[in-house]
């Protein structure tokens, strides 16, 4: 077992539209060494289930329990401190990973291709490179299993095609979740995969019965 | 390289060993986080110029010139016996601390929600941080001015140190008072957003009210009556009872501050606890 979630349900507050149920008594188990992509469309509820899976938010109800360690969300939404550099924001994250900041740094530098820009603020940064920042970052730190919202098309080509090849060399220790509203993003990635759809999530053991289902439930 | 650790939680029965060992994995990781957190936010706290933390003495510098020219314009002396800059700077220095400390708590969370994408990050951790970085900043604030009026104005330190174990007594209290407030007040900022503006409204009056200029024991009995609803002029009082040595007042209570900081810890905590557990934040930020 590696993640396991049991009747979770999660229930916003809004002041002007009330109480929302983003998730409605989600069961699922994420197995170790497999990959899983979630699918689902803008609303869905994919962001909020993998802010739950990885600890960043409670479950209004219910349980998660998992026996591995788990990336922070990585994508498109920085966790950085825009006015610090990209070098300040790598010692932080190494401080609250236990990480060494030598060994991470020079895999960062190696892995991020953004040379001394690293020693700008991240401000500066266009999207790509922070995106590429947070991904050799999230690398230098040896996960278990690596959360990614939206998709791993991150960076030019030749960086998507560096992690990918990551990612597989790391195969044996190394998984990911993945979220996505276009069923082919995940079938690179994942050899399992779920749908999200009206709050609920349906798990299927094998990306193309879930792209079946999401083709279905959303045409 | 090192490879993150799984973590494994809410298993063990309360109070036992492995209860006892899971706490303890819990405490080094928020000493990680609170450490990492002091030191990105020393960096930010007063922006990114290397000036910055000059803001630190400039701030109550300001304060003490426009106060003991007001003093000397009307030609009054200092209401405890010391010199007017030793009343000042023992009432400037522990306020400016507070007022700042319950605004850096009101936007704890406000300023740090990309912070708390990071699973292990909650918003105490910020807190604590933000608190201890305000605590050291102060302290060193405070030596510089007792050695600078010293080598300025010859103002002896002896001024300031009357009785140590009470004044280090008086100043715990403080520290204690200012972390209730400043917790209560970060666990309002998240449910009241409108508290930030309220505070920097309120905060000038409270401010005045708490004894820059006076001290509880020169009031007369009708006025002291309503002065003594306000814990923090009880504290400054109490510094100052301690901290210079011709002044000794009676008037003040240890335990109003006290219980006043323990009841703001405790709904701030409340408040804080209750926010996680239903995760409405989300949608008031």
């Amino acid at each position: 077992m590696t993640i396991e979630l049991r009747n979770v349900s999660k229930t916003y507050r809004s002041r002007r539209s009330g109480r929302k149920t983003v998730l409605h008594d989600i069961n699922a188990i994420f197995e170790r060494g497999h990959s899983y992509g979630i699918l689902g469309v803008n609303g869905a509820g994919k962001s909020t289930l993998l802010r739950i899976l990885c600890g960043a938010e409670r479950p209004t109800f219910g349980e998660v329990r998992r026996d591995v360690s788990i990336s922070w969300r990585l994508g498109f939404a920085s966790s950085f401190n825009s006015s610090l550099t990209g070098m300040e924001n790598l010692r932080f994250v190494c401080r609250i990973y236990n990480a060494d900041i030598k060994e991470v740094s020079d895999f960062v530098e190696d892995f991020a291709e953004i040379g001394n820009a690293i020693h700008e603020p991240v401000r500066t940064y266009s999207s790509g490179m922070q995106s590429r920042l947070a991904f050799a970052l999230s690398m230098a730190i040896r996960f278990q299993v690596y959360v990614i919202d939206e998709s791993l098309a991150v960076g030019d080509f030749k960086f998507q095609e560096k992690c990918k090849a990551e990612f597989a060399k790391r195969r044996e220790e190394a998984d990911i979740l993945l979220t996505s509203h276009m069923p082919n993003a995940i079938k690179e990635y994942c050899d399992r995969a779920g749908v999200v759809h009206k709050g609920r999530l349906e798990m299927f053991d094998s990306v193309e019965e879930a792209t079946e289902h999401y083709e279905r439930v959303t045409r | 390289m090192a490879k993150q650790l799984p973590t494994r939680t809410g298993d063990a029965l309360p109070f036992s060993a492995d209860w006892f060992a899971e706490l303890w994995r819990c405490l080094i990781v928020m000493g990680r986080v609170i450490f990492a957190v002091i030191m990105r936010e020393s960096r930010t706290r007063y922006g990114n110029s290397n000036i910055g933390y000059a803001w630190a003495i400039i701030d109550p510098l300001m304060l003490l010139i426009v106060f003991v020219g007001i003093f000397s314009i009307l030609g009054r002396s200092s209401p405890v016996g010391s010199p007017v800059s030793v009343f000042f700077v023992t009432g400037i220095v522990p306020l400016l601390f507070w007022r700042g400390a319950v605004a850096q708590g009101a936007n704890a969370v406000g300023a740090s929600l990309g912070l708390l994408t990071y699973p292990q990050v909650m918003p105490a951790d910020i807190i604590i941080a933000r608190f201890l970085l305000e605590c050291a900043t102060t302290a060193v604030a405070f030596l510089i001015f007792v050695l600078g009026l010293y080598l300025v104005v010859d103002v002896s330190p002896s001024w300031f140190f009357d009785d140590p174990s009470q004044l280090l007594l008086a100043m715990l209290a403080f520290f204690y008072f200012t972390f209730g407030t400043m917790f209560l007040s970060s666990s309002l900022a998240r449910i009241l957003p409108v508290w930030t503006n309220f505070w920097g409204y309120m905060s000038r009056p409270i401010f005045l009210l708490s004894g820059i200029f006076f001290t509880l024991e020169q009031m007369p009995e009708s006025v002291r009556y309503y002065l003594l609803f306000n814990p923090v002029a009880h504290l400054v009082e109490w510094i100052r009872s301690a901290a210079i040595p011709t002044f000794e007042s009676d008037v003040y209570s240890p335990l109003y501050p006290l219980a006043f900081g323990t009841v703001s810890l405790i709904i701030g905590l409340v408040i804080d606890r209750m926010l996680l557990l239903t995760g409405d934040e989300e949608i008031v930020s």
